[in-house]
C-alpha cells in the first residue's frame, strides 16, 4: 500500500501548501481552496479521456454517473461509491462511506471542521471528469460524520 | 494505409491534422482539411441520432452499434474513404484512406477500427502532457511521430 | 450504394442518352401531368404574375365516366428538353402533355410570328403533346377574337385509340403528318411578309390559316380573369387523354403487347425473338409498369400500388433491372404520395417554410386558397363561357362537368380541411423536428391506407435504395439514377432521416455522367440545397464551393464570376463564418485554414466580378478576423494585397448592399495598427479646472488632490468614468499607444476620435508607424457642448481602408472599457501673464507663460514694484480672479515683502476677452540689518568683541558719562551679561525658528533667495464652481546692502536726548551714501564700515501701551518676547525714530534700513529712557542747567537745593538721596577725600521713606568750599527696593541678583554739577 499512501500524502501536502498561499495574501479572509479544486478539475478532465477509452458510449447522464461511481471511483480510490441517488432532475448524490482522504485521520467528529479541505480536490476531480464528458455541473461535498462523505452533483442544463 | 488522420475537438475545432499523402490531390494540407471538415456533418448527425433515442426505427436499429465509439465509414469520395470515431469525451477522430493507393483500396473495417483505437490511446496520452491545454492544438512532436508511423505501419 | 456488378454495357453511350437531368424533380411528380408554359414573342411584362397564377392551378378534381372523383395534379415547367421526352415510355410522367404559351404581339407581323413559334413548339413535342393553349396579348384593350380553324392533334398512332378519343372528347381529326404542319409553318410566312397594313391597333387581327390552336386574346393590361378557367379546361382535356390511354393499356391483351423500351435500349433488343418466354414476361412487366404510371397520373393512386407491385414481381423474375428499378421507384412514389399528402399540397417553397416552423394558420389559408381558388374562378368564368367556345368539350358536356366540379369543390374543401388538419399536426411534427425525439409521422386516416402494398417509411427508403442500386448497373441510366437519388433524398428529408438522405445524396457523387458544366453546377447546387435541408451545412458548403469553382473552371466556356461569388458567399455558414467580423472574432469556431482559403477565394471572385469595393471589404474582413491564425509572412502578404485592392476602391466603414439585398457589414482593422493603450488625458495644469471652493493654501503641490482622488476612486468606480473634467471649446487629448505589426512602415492617416454624447470636434492626425515599435500617439479634439462625452474609440485610415475601431470590439488581450465617459464643463477663460519689474530704474519685463520664472534681485531695504499684466486670451470674460502667494517665508515676512491691493484688482473685473488687467505688486527687501556674530572677520577694527554693544566713546566726557563703571562694576557687568543673554536668546531663536522663517534671522551680510509663487485663480463664463489657476514663479534675491554691526547709546548734552552710535557697514561693493538723519549723511566706501551717531529723543517714560502693542507682538515674532518689556519699549522707540536711508551712488539704488530688533543693555536702557525722577538742582536758589558750570569764590557759602519729583505711576520707597563732592583730575582719578577743602552744613544724605507719585521732595544743604579748585557734585538717589514694572523685570533681575548688591537701583543727576572755586 506504500504506493497508495504516496498519493494521499501528496494530496494532503498540496492542501497545506494551498492554505499557506491563501494565508499569505490578506484579502481572502476565509481559506480559499479554489486552487485545490482547480487542480482536481484539471486532473479529472485529463484522466477521463483514459478511463473511458474502453468504455462503450454512454447512453445518458445516469449511465455516465454510474461510470463515475464505479470505474472512475475505483481507479482513484480503489473502491466504489457506496450509494448513488438521483432525482432525475439533474441532481445526483454520491455517498462514500469510507472516503479515502478522511479514513486516515478521523472517524467521528474530530477535525470535522477541517474536513472540507480534504474533499475539495475530489469535487474538482468529479467536475473535471464530467466536464470532459460534456456535462457541466457544480459539485459540493457534505461530511457529517467522518469518514463518510456525500458528493452532490448539480448538473447545469444550458 | 491512412493518408490523413485528424483529431477534432468537442467544438469541432481541429486539434490535429496529420497526413502522409502521396498522391498530389491529398498531400496538401488544404484538401485534407476539406475532406475531414465535410465529414463532420455525418459525424455529428450520427452522434445526435445515437444520443437522442430517436423515434424512428432505423435510428433505433443504428443505436446499438452507435454505442460503439467507432462509427465506421462516414462517407467516401471516388478517391477517398473517411472513417469516424468519437470518444466518450466527444473528441472526434477521423481517418482518411485513399481508395486509389493499393494499400488503402482494399482495407478491412477491422484494421481501421484498431487503427483508430490506437489513435485514441495516443491521444489520451497526448493530453496528459502537462504542456498541452485541453482544447488547444496538439503540438507535441512525439504525438505527431507516433501518429505518422501509425498511418504507415498499418499497411 | 453502388451495385457490385459492373455496368451492364448496352452499347456505346451517347446518342439518345437523356442528358438533361431535372434536379428539381420530386417524388410526387410521378403522379403529375407535365405542362410546358412558355412565353413567346415580345416580353410580357406581367408574365411572372400569370405564371404564378397558372402554377396555382396544380390540382383539379374531375369526375370520371364512372362517377368517381379523380384528383389530378399538374406540374408546370418553363422549359423541357425534348430528349427527356423520349423517356416517356419508361416513366410516363416524363412526357410533356400540355403546352401553354403566353405571347405578346403589337401588330400582325408579330402575331404571325407568335403563331408560328407556338405551332413549331407543338411540332417539337409532337410525340407526346395532347393539347395546348395560347394566350395572346395584343395592343389596346378590346380585341375581338379573330376567327380560326379548330385545333389539330398529332401523336396518335392507331385507329382504335382515335375512335375512343372521339367518343370521349369531340373534334378529333386525323393526325396530320409533321410534314404538312411543317409546310403550314412555311405557308404562313407569306402573309406575315405582306401584312404591313395591319399595323393599326384597333384593326382586327387574323391568325394565320394554319394556326390551329385554341387561342385566347386579351389586351396587354387586361386582368385575365378566366386564365385559371382556361388552364383548368386544358388540364381537364389532358386528363381525359391520359385516362383514355390508361383504359386502352388496361384493355390490352398482355400476350401481344409490344416491348416498351428505354431510349438507349433500342438497339439491345434488335434480333431478339420477342416470343421467348422470358421476353414475353419482360414485355408484360414493362407494360404493367407503364400502366401503373398512367394509373398513378390519372389519380388512381391506390390502384397503382398494386400494379407497381405486380410489375415489380414480373420484372424481378426476368432480371430486368432497369425497369424493375423504375417499378420500385413508382411504388415508392405512390406510397409516398399517400403517406405524405403535404408533399403535393405544398409547393417545395412552402415545405421549406413549414420546415422553418411556419404558423399553421398561414399554411392553412395557403392550402385553402390553393384548393378553392381555381374553382371560384371557374364559377365566375362560367357565365361568359358561352362566348369562348372550347374545342375540347362542347358546352353541352362542359356545363355539367363544371357544375360537377363546383359541387365537388365543396366536398373537396372539406377534405381540404381534413388535410389542413393533418397539415397543422404536421406542423407540430415539423416544429418538434427541432427537438431531438421525433413523433411518428402523421399519416392519412387509416381508412385510406388499408392497401397491403402500401410501403412504410422504412420500406420506401429501402426500396429506393434497391432501385438506385439497380439503376446504377446501367451507365446510360445515370440521369435517371441521379434524379432518383434526389427524389429519395427529398423523401428522406420528409421523413426527417438525415443519415439516409445524406446516403442518397452521397451516391449522387458517384454517378459519373457526361454533363455540361452548367448541369454539373446545378447538380452541386441541388446537393447543397438538400444538404442544407438536412442540416449538413459543411457538406452543403463543400458542394457550393465545388459549384463555385465549376463556375469559373478553365473548361467552363463562359465563366461566371458573379455566381461563383454568391455561391462562395452563401457557403459562409457552412464554414462557421458570419459576415459580421465581430461575431466571427467573438466566436472563434470553424477551421481557420479553410476559412482563410475561402475568404481568399471570395476576394478573388469579388475582384473578378469587378466589384472592387467588395474585394476590399472581404480582404479587410480576412485580415481582421483571421489575424491570429495568420503567420507573420501571410499577414504581410495579405496587407500588401489589401493595399493593392483598396487602391482601386477604398474601403470604408459602411455596410455594402448586394443586388441580392444581402448586407455586408463593415470590417474594421483593429489589428493594424495594434492599439495597446488608450486613455483620455486630463487638461494640462495651466488649463485644468479646479473647484473654486478649494483653499489656495495647499502647499506647493497644487494638483495633488485631483490626482489622488482619481487614483483612489479608480478602484471602486468603473474605469470608464474619468475623474477629471474637460472644458468646452478647449483642446482635449487622448493618448494611445500604437504598434505596427507589419514588417514595413505603415502610414495611418486621418486618425480621429469616435465619440457619442455631446458634440465633439476631433482633429485628424496622421502618423507613420515604424515596424514593431510601440509609438505613442495623441489624438486631440474640442468638445463643443457641455455635458457627458463618451469616447467610443478611434478611426483610422490605413492600407487604404477606413476603419472605426471601437473599444468594445478591440481584440481580447488588452481590456478596454466599452467607452470612456468624461464630463465637460462650460468653457473657462485662459490668460497669459506678463510681469514688468522696475529694477534699478529700468524696466525688466518678460512675457509670462505659466510656469516660467521671474527673477528679481533687491538690496536689503530696497523696495520696488512689479506689475503683473493679466491678458484674457480666451473669448470668455474673466469674472473671478484671486491672487495668492505661496513662498518659503513665514506669512509675517511674506506680507512685508509682497504687498498688493486686492480691491484694486477686483475693481478691474470682469476682464473682457483680449483685455488686460494689471496688478501692482510692491516688493520690499525686508531684512534685519543688525548683524551679530560671525562678523568679527568683517571688522578687524572691532573694539570690544566680547560684548559687541560696547563701544569706546568717541565723544568727550565719555568717561564722565559712565560713572557706574567705576562706582559699581556689577552694573556694567550685569549689562554685559544681559547683552550676552539676550544675544544668546537671539541666536537660539535663529535656530529654533529656522524652520518657520529661516530668512528672518539670516545675517544681513549674506544674500537670500526667496522663492514665491503667485497663484492666480480665475474663472468666468457660465461655470460658477470651477476656475483655472496659473502660477507665476518669482525668485526674489535679496542682496546685502548695509548692516549694523555694533551700537551703543551715549547721553546727549541735554538730558532729553541721547546719541545712538551705530557701526554701519557697507556690504555692497559700491560707495554708499548713508542718510542717518534728515540733514546728516555720510559716504561709506564699499565693504567699509563707519560709525555714525544718531541723535534721538530719549524714550519717554510711560509709552502709551497701545502704541507699542503691535510692535511688541511683532518683535516677539522676530525675537521671542522674552526680553523685558522695558527693553522692548526702548528698542521699539529707537526703531521708530531711527530712519536710515542709503543710496548706492553708482547704480542709484536707494533703500532704507532699520535697527529693528536692537537690543539694549541695562545701562543703555537708563540712558535711553528718561529717568523716573526728575531733578531740579539749584544753587543759591538759582536753577542749574545741564552742562552749566557754576563759579564762586572760596569760602563762599552756597546753598545747594535738590528736589526730586517722582514721574512713576507709583510711589517710590526707601529713597536715599545723597550729595557727594569730589574732584575729577581728568586722568581717571577721582578724589573724594575733601574733608579739608569742603565743608557742608546740613546732612548730605537723606532717606525718604516714601515718595508719592508725582510728589516732590526737597532737600537743601549748605556747602562752603575752602580751597579753590574744580569741584563736582555727584547727586544721586538710590533705592533698595527693586523697581518692579513688569514680571519680566523680576526674572531679569534674578539674573542680575548675585552681582547686584543691596543697592538695587541708582539714579544720578547727569551730568554732575561742576563748580569752579576761585580765590
Amino acid at each position: 500500500m506504500a504506493d497508495e499512501i504516496v498519493f494521499e500524502l501528496l494530496h494532503s501536502e498540496i492542501i497545506n501548501y494551498a492554505l499557506e498561499q491563501t494565508k499569505n495574501d490578506k484579502d481572502t479572509k476565509d481559506t480559499d481552496l479554489s486552487v485545490v479544486e482547480y487542480i482536481g478539475f484539471a486532473a479529472g478532465y485529463k484522466i477521463m479521456e483514459r478511463l473511458t477509452r474502453e468504455w462503450p458510449r454512454f447512453k445518458d447522464e445516469l449511465d455516465t454517473m454510474k461510470f463515475i461511481c464505479t470505474d472512475f471511483w475505483t481507479c482513484i480510490y480503489k473502491k466504489q461509491i457506496d450509494n448513488l441517488r438521483t432525482n432525475h432532475q439533474g441532481v445526483y448524490v454520491l455517498q462514500d462511506n469510507a472516503f479515502r482522504f478522511l479514513t486516515n485521520f478521523s472517524n467521528g467528529h474530530q477535525y470535522l471542521e477541517f474536513a472540507p479541505r480534504y474533499v475539495a480536490y475530489t469535487c474538482g476531480l468529479i467536475r473535471g471528469g464530467l466536464a470532459n464528458l460534456c456535462i457541466n455541473s457544480v459539485v459540493t461535498a457534505e461530511v457529517q460524520t467522518m469518514p463518510s462523505c456525500k458528493f452532490h452533483i448539480h448538473v447545469q442544463r444550458s | 494505409m491512412a493518408v490523413c488522420v485528424a483529431v477534432i475537438g468537442k467544438d469541432n475545432s481541429p486539434l490535429y491534422i496529420g497526413g502522409i499523402g502521396t498522391d498530389s490531390s491529398t498531400d496538401n494540407e488544404l484538401s485534407r482539411q476539406w475532406l475531414v471538415h465535410t465529414a463532420l456533418d455525418a459525424l455529428e448527425e450520427r452522434l445526435v441520432s445515437s444520443n437522442t433515442n430517436a423515434g424512428n426505427a432505423p435510428a433505433n436499429a443504428a443505436r446499438t452499434d452507435l454505442r460503439d465509439l467507432y462509427l465506421g465509414l462516414l462517407y467516401s469520395t471516388d478517391t477517398h474513404k473517411i472513417y469516424g470515431y468519437v470518444t466518450n469525451t466527444r473528441i472526434k477522430l477521423v481517418l482518411v484512406t485513399s481508395s486509389t493507393s493499393p494499400s488503402g483500396s482494399n482495407i478491412r473495417d477491422a484494421e481501421v477500427r484498431t487503427a483508430l483505437r490506437r489513435l485514441h490511446a495516443l491521444y489520451a496520452d497526448a493530453i496528459c502532457n502537462p504542456f498541452h491545454l485541453p482544447g488547444d492544438q496538439i503540438t507535441s512532436s512525439k504525438f505527431d511521430k507516433q501518429v505518422k508511423n501509425l498511418m504507415l505501419n498499418n499497411v | 450504394m453502388r451495385s457490385s456488378v459492373s455496368y451492364i454495357l448496352s452499347h456505346a453511350p451517347g446518342e439518345s442518352v437523356m442528358s438533361h437531368p431535372d434536379y428539381t424533380q420530386e417524388i410526387q411528380h410521378h403522379a403529375c401531368l407535365l405542362v410546358l408554359v412558355k412565353g413567346i414573342g415580345g416580353v410580357l411584362k406581367n408574365f411572372n404574375k400569370l405564371w404564378e397564377r397558372i402554377q396555382k392551378v396544380n390540382n383539379i378534381k374531375v369526375t370520371d365516366s364512372s362517377g368517381q372523383v379523380r384528383d389530378i395534379w399538374v406540374r408546370y415547367v418553363r422549359d423541357y428538353p425534348v430528349e427527356n421526352n423520349d423517356w416517356g415510355d419508361f416513366q410516363t410522367h416524363r412526357r410533356l402533355l400540355g403546352l401553354i404559351t403566353l405571347s405578346k404581339f403589337t401588330n400582325q407581323i408579330e402575331l404571325n410570328e407568335v403563331c408560328r413559334v407556338h405551332e413549331s413548339l407543338k411540332v417539337k413535342y409532337s410525340n407526346t403533346l395532347f393539347d395546348s393553349r395560347a394566350f395572346m396579348f395584343g395592343p389596346g384593350n378590346n380585341l375581338k377574337k379573330p376567327e380560326q380553324e379548330p385545333e389539330i392533334y398529332s401523336a396518335f398512332e392507331d385507329e382504335k385509340l382515335f375512335k375512343e378519343k372521339s367518343s370521349l372528347s369531340d373534334k378529333m381529326s386525323i393526325p396530320s403528318e409533321q410534314a404538312d404542319s411543317l409546310s403550314s409553318s412555311e405557308s404562313f410566312q407569306r402573309p406575315s411578309s405582306s401584312t404591313t397594313s395591319y399595323s393599326l391597333p384597333e384593326e382586327n387581327f387574323t391568325t394565320p390559316s394554319n394556326f390551329k390552336t385554341h387561342a385566347m386574346f386579351y389586351g396587354e393590361n387586361d386582368p385575365v380573369l378566366d386564365l385559371e378557367q382556361h388552364v383548368a379546361e386544358l388540364i381537364n382535356s389532358l386528363f381525359w387523354v391520359v385516362e383514355s390511354k390508361r383504359l386502352e393499356r388496361s384493355k390490352e391483351k398482355l400476350e401481344k403487347v409490344s416491348l416498351l423500351l428505354a431510349p438507349f435500349e433500342k438497339r439491345d433488343f434488335v434480333g431478339l425473338d420477342m416470343e421467348s418466354r422470358n421476353n414475353k414476361k419482360r414485355c408484360m412487366g414493362r407494360v404493367t409498369k407503364n400502366l401503373a404510371d398512367l394509373t398513378l397520373q390519372s389519380g388512381l393512386v391506390a390502384e397503382s400500388l398494386t400494379q407497381y407491385h405486380s410489375s415489380a414481381e414480373i420484372l424481378k423474375s426476368v432480371n430486368d433491372w432497369l425497369w424493375l428499378a423504375a417499378a420500385k421507384e413508382g411504388h415508392c412514389a405512390a406510397s409516398a404520395i399517400l403517406i405524405y399528402p403535404n408533399l403535393r399540397n405544398s409547393t417545395p417553397l412552402q415545405r421549406n417554410a413549414s420546415l422553418q416552423e411556419n404558423s399553421p394558420l398561414k399554411l392553412k389559408s395557403l392550402s385553402l386558397y390553393q384548393s378553392n381558388d381555381p374553382f371560384r374562378k371557374f364559377k365566375m368564368g362560367s357565365p361568359q363561357k358561352s362566348k369562348v367556345s372550347s374545342p375540347v368539350n362542347p358546352p353541352s358536356e362542359l356545363t355539367p362537368s363544371s357544375s360537377e366540379s363546383i359541387e365537388t369543390s365543396s366536398r373537396q374543401s372539406e377534405s381540404e380541411i381534413a388535410d389542413t388538419e393533418s397539415l397543422s399536426s404536421d406542423i407540430e411534427y415539423q416544429r418538434s423536428f427541432l427537438t431531438p425525439d421525433l413523433p411518428s409521422i402523421p399519416r392519412q386516416p387509416q381508412s385510406q391506407l388499408h392497401n397491403q402494398y402500401l410501403l412504410s417509411n422504412e420500406d420506401i427508403a429501402e426500396k429506393y435504395r434497391k432501385a438506385i442500386i439497380h439503376y446504377s448497373k446501367y451507365q446510360n441510366a445515370g440521369i435517371i439514377e441521379t434524379e432518383a437519388c434526389f427524389k429519395a433524398a427529398r423523401i428522406a428529408v420528409e421523413q426527417n432521416n438525415s443519415l439516409i438522405a445524406s446516403g442518397f445524396l452521397q451516391n449522387v457523387m458517384f454517378i459519373n455522367l457526361t454533363l455540361s458544366e452548367q448541369e454539373k453546377i446545378q447538380r452541386f447546387d441541388t446537393l447543397a440545397e438538400l444538404y442544407k435541408e438536412i442540416g449538413f451545412l459543411r457538406k452543403a458548403a463543400f458542394c457550393q464551393r465545388l459549384a463555385a469553382t465549376r463556375h469559373v473552371s478553365v473548361n467552363n466556356p463562359n465563366p461566371d464570376w458573379r455566381r461563383c461569388y454568391y455561391l462562395m458567399l452563401h457557403s459562409f455558414p457552412g464554414h462557421k463564418l458570419s459576415l459580421d467580423p465581430n461575431y466571427v472574432i467573438q466566436h472563434q469556431v470553424g477551421w481557420p485554414v479553410l476559412q482563410i482559403q475561402l475568404l481568399q477565394e471570395v476576394v478573388v471572385a469579388a475582384k473578378r466580378m469587378v466589384h472592387p469595393a467588395l474585394a476590399t471589404r472581404h480582404m479587410t474582413f480576412l485580415l481582421q478576423t483571421m489575424w491570429p491564425h495568420l503567420t507573420k509572412h501571410e499577414q504581410r502578404d495579405l496587407a500588401i494585397q489589401l493595399q493593392a485592392l483598396s487602391a482601386q476602391c477604398e474601403g470604408g466603414p459602411v455596410p455594402l448592399v448586394l443586388e441580392t439585398g444581402e448586407v455586408i457589414p463593415p470590417a474594421n482593422l483593429t489589428h493594424v495598427p495594434h492599439c495597446s493603450h488608450f486613455t483620455p488625458r486630463p487638461l494640462p495644469p495651466a488649463r485644468t479646472p479646479h473647484l473654486i471652493k478649494l483653499k489656495p493654501q495647499q502647499g506647493p503641490f497644487i494638483f495633488t488632490p485631483i490626482h489622488f482622488g482619481s487614483l483612489e476612486r479608480k478602484s471602486k468606480k468603473d474605469e470608464g468614468k474619468m475623474e477629471y473634467l474637460w472644458v468646452e471649446d478647449d483642446i482635449c487629448e487622448v493618448q494611445m499607444k500604437l504598434t505596427n505589426p507589419l514588417p514595413f512602415e505603415l502610414k495611418v492617416s486621418n486618425m480621429r476620435l469616435l465619440t457619442s454624447g455631446i458634440v465633439f470636434e476631433s482633429i485628424p492626425e496622421t502618423i507613420i508607424l515604424p515596424p514593431d515599435s510601440p509609438t505613442t500617439v495623441n489624438l486631440h479634439g474640442t468638445p463643443k457642448e457641455v455635458g457627458e462625452l463618451q469616447i467610443l474609440g478611434y478611426s483610422t485610415h490605413t492600407l487604404g481602408v477606413k476603419s472605426n475601431c471601437r473599444l468594445k470590439n478591440m481584440p481580447m488581450p488588452n481590456k478596454f472599457p466599452a467607452s470612456f465617459t468624461l464630463e465637460v464643463i462650460p468653457s473657462l477663460p485662459t490668460i497669459t501673464i506678463e510681469t514688468e519689474v522696475a529694477v534699478s530704474g529700468n524696466l525688466m519685463s518678460n512675457l509670462e507663460s505659466s510656469g516660467s520664472v521671474t527673477n528679481i534681485s533687491l538690496y536689503n531695504g530696497e523696495s520696488t514694484e512689479c506689475v503683473i499684466k493679466i491678458t484674457n486670451t480666451s473669448n470668455v470674460p474673466i469674472e473671478y480672479l484671486d491672487l495668492s502667494i505661496q513662498s518659503n517665508m513665514d506669512s509675517q515676512l511674506q506680507t512685508k515683502v509682497f504687498q498688493w491691493n486686492n480691491d484694486d484688482l477686483q475693481s478691474q473685473l470682469p476682464i473682457k476677452p483680449n483685455n488686460t488687467a494689471s496688478i501692482v505688486m510692491n516688493l520690499y527687501g525686508e531684512a534685519d540689518f543688525l548683524d551679530l556674530g560671525g562678523c568679527d572677520n568683517l571688522f578687524p577694527n572691532s573694539l570690544t568683541s566680547n560684548y559687541p554693544s560696547r563701544v569706546g566713546s568717541p565723544v568727550p566726557n565719555a568717561h564722565a558719562s559712565l560713572p557706574t563703571q567705576s562706582s559699581n562694576p556689577q552694573n556694567s557687568l550685569s549689562s554685559g551679561l544681559l547683552n550676552r543673554t539676550s544675544g544668546s536668546f537671539r541666536s537660539t531663536n535663529s535656530q529654533t525658528t529656522s524652520w518657520s522663517a529661516p530668512l528672518s534671522v539670516m545675517p544681513p551680510s549674506r544674500g537670500r533667495q526667496i522663492e514665491a509663487q503667485f497663484l492666480l485663480r480665475y474663472s468666468g463664463g457660465g461655470d460658477a464652481e470651477h476656475c483655472r489657476q496659473s502660477t507665476l514663479q518669482v525668485n526674489l534675491e535679496l542682496l546685502p546692502s548695509v548692516s549694523i554691526t555694533h551700537w551703543d547709546v551715549l547721553p546727549a548734552e541735554i538730558p532729553s536726548q541721547l546719541y545712538l552710535v551705530l557701526d554701519v557697514t557697507n556690504l555692497t561693493s559700491e560707495e554708499i551714501d548713508l542718510h542717518y538723519t534728515e540733514n546728516k549723511h555720510i559716504l561709506i566706501e564699499g565693504k567699509e564700515s563707519c560709525r555714525v551717531p544718531v541723535p534721538l529723543d530719549r524714550c519717554p517714560f510711560n509709552v502709551t501701551p497701545k502704541s507699542n502693542n503691535e510692535d511688541t507682538t511683532e518683535i516677539r515674532s522676530i525675537s521671542t518676547g522674552s526680553s523685558n518689556s522695558l527693553e522692548l519699549m526702548c528698542s521699539e522707540h529707537i526703531t521708530q525714530n531711527v530712519k536710515l536711508r542709503w543710496n548706492l551712488l553708482q547704480s542709484n539704488i536707494s533703500g532704507r534700513a532699520s535697527v529693528k530688533g536692537i537690543t539694549l543693555s541695562q545701562a543703555m536702557i537708563y540712558i535711553v529712557r528718561m529717568s523716573p525722577l526728575n531733578w531740579e538742582v539749584s544753587i543759591n536758589k538759582q536753577c542749574m542747567k545741564p552742562q552749566e558750570e557754576y563759579s564762586c569764590n572760596a569760602g563762599e557759602c552756597l546753598s545747594l537745593g535738590v528736589s526730586i519729583g517722582n514721574h512713576l505711576a507709583r510711589p517710590l520707597h526707601k529713597l536715599c538721596l545723597s550729595v557727594q563732592f569730589y574732584q575729577d583730575y581728568n586722568n581717571g582719578v577721582l578724589n573724594y577725600k575733601l574733608e579739608n577743602s569742603v565743608a557742608t552744613a546740613g546732612n548730605n544724605k537723606v532717606v525718604l521713606t516714601t515718595l508719592e507719585e508725582t510728589a516732590k521732595a526737597y532737600h537743601e544743604c549748605t556747602v562752603v568750599f575752602l580751597t579753590p579748585g574744580e569741584f563736582k557734585i555727584d547727586i544721586q538717589c538710590s533705592t533698595t527696593e527693586p523697581i518692579s514694572e513688569d514680571p519680566i523685570k523680576e526674572e531679569n533681575s534674578s539674573i542680575i541678583q548675585p552681582c547686584a548688591g543691596e543697592i538695587s537701583h541708582v539714579w544720578r543727576f547727569i551730568p554732575p554739577v561742576a563748580i569752579s572755586v576761585t580765590d
